[in-house]
């Protein structure tokens, strides 16, 4: 009798362990410094006290299934996406409990990360050394 | 000078635009609860989420009934029909929806309840007719 409710306690544990828990979502597009979807990109995702990693889809887009346990509303994100050498990252914000039914994070990434920083430096030089010898 | 300055005014608007572009929406959530013919939730149900030409997804529902299945937009974007169909041992259910944007989450969603036995009231209304009915034509010819 005895071993019986042993094997009935194994098999409660075995159907609570089998029941899902909620998820939270983290979720987002990696682009290149043209805007321009970036596929196969590496991406490793912290949020609250879970990490996760994946890859970029074809469209760019990627996703990482979280516990809404250890990832919950309103907790801090980061994201960080590589490809090759070129590396990007991101941080963001959980949504509130009144946005979503289950805490969803969207967090883009642009790698690499200073492209557009980059870009208008360049752009600021280029009017500089104009001027200069305009000024001449 | 005045059509430098335009020229140069025009590629900044584009470069701006083009920073601009509005970003797709990455995922789509397709959750809901699982009831019996009560209304209790139904927990640890083998829930079989389809989406379009999404590969389909199959989940358990949680101890509060509920399930949570995630596709990629690009396969199951708004619009898109989805098919859910429960399973509890015997009992099982089937419901459909679809999907739209859900602008406070910023992701797209469906929500589709499954109720299993999806039959339940009607087959069980049916069983207990035929059984009386059964008594009654065993008790006359008896």
């Amino acid at each position: 009798m005895n071993k019986l409710y042993i094997i009935l306690a194994v098999f409660a544990l075995a159907l609570v362990g089998m029941v899902a828990a909620t998820p939270a979502a983290v979720t987002g597009n990696i682009y290149d410094q043209n805007n321009a979807n970036v596929t196969g990109a590496t991406v490793d995702v912290t949020c609250g006290t879970d990490s996760g990693s994946t890859t970029s889809l074809s469209d760019g887009t990627y996703s990482v299934i979280s516990d809404a346990s250890k990832c919950k509303y309103e907790d801090p994100v980061s994201v960080t996406a590589t490809l090759g050498d070129q590396h990007g990252s991101n941080t963001g914000t959980m949504c509130d409990a009144n946005e979503c039914p289950f805490p969803v994070g969207l967090v883009d990434v642009t790698i690499p990360e200073f492209g557009l920083v980059g870009a208008m430096i360049v752009v600021l030089a280029g009017v500089g050394i104009i001027a200069y010898r305009r000024k001449n | 000078m005045n059509k430098q300055l335009g020229i140069l005014l025009s590629v900044f608007a584009l470069m701006i635009l083009s920073v601009a572009a509005v970003s797709a929406t990455p995922l789509t959530a397709v959750s809901g609860t699982i009831t019996d013919q009560n209304n209790a939730v139904v927990a640890g149900a083998t829930v079989t989420v389809t989406c379009d030409g999404a590969t389909p997804k199959t989940v358990s529902s949680g101890a509060d009934g509920k399930y949570y299945a995630f596709f990629p937009a690009m396969d199951c974007g708004v619009d898109a029909p989805v098919t859910v169909h429960a399973q509890l041992g015997d009992a099982q259910g089937d419901n459909e929806g679809t999907v739209t944007y859900s602008g406070t989450c910023k992701i797209n969603m469906s929500l589709v309840n499954v109720q299993i036995p999806e039959f339940g009231v009607i087959a069980g209304g049916i069983a207990l007719i035929g059984a009386i009915a059964g008594f009654a034509v065993l008790r006359k010819k008896n």
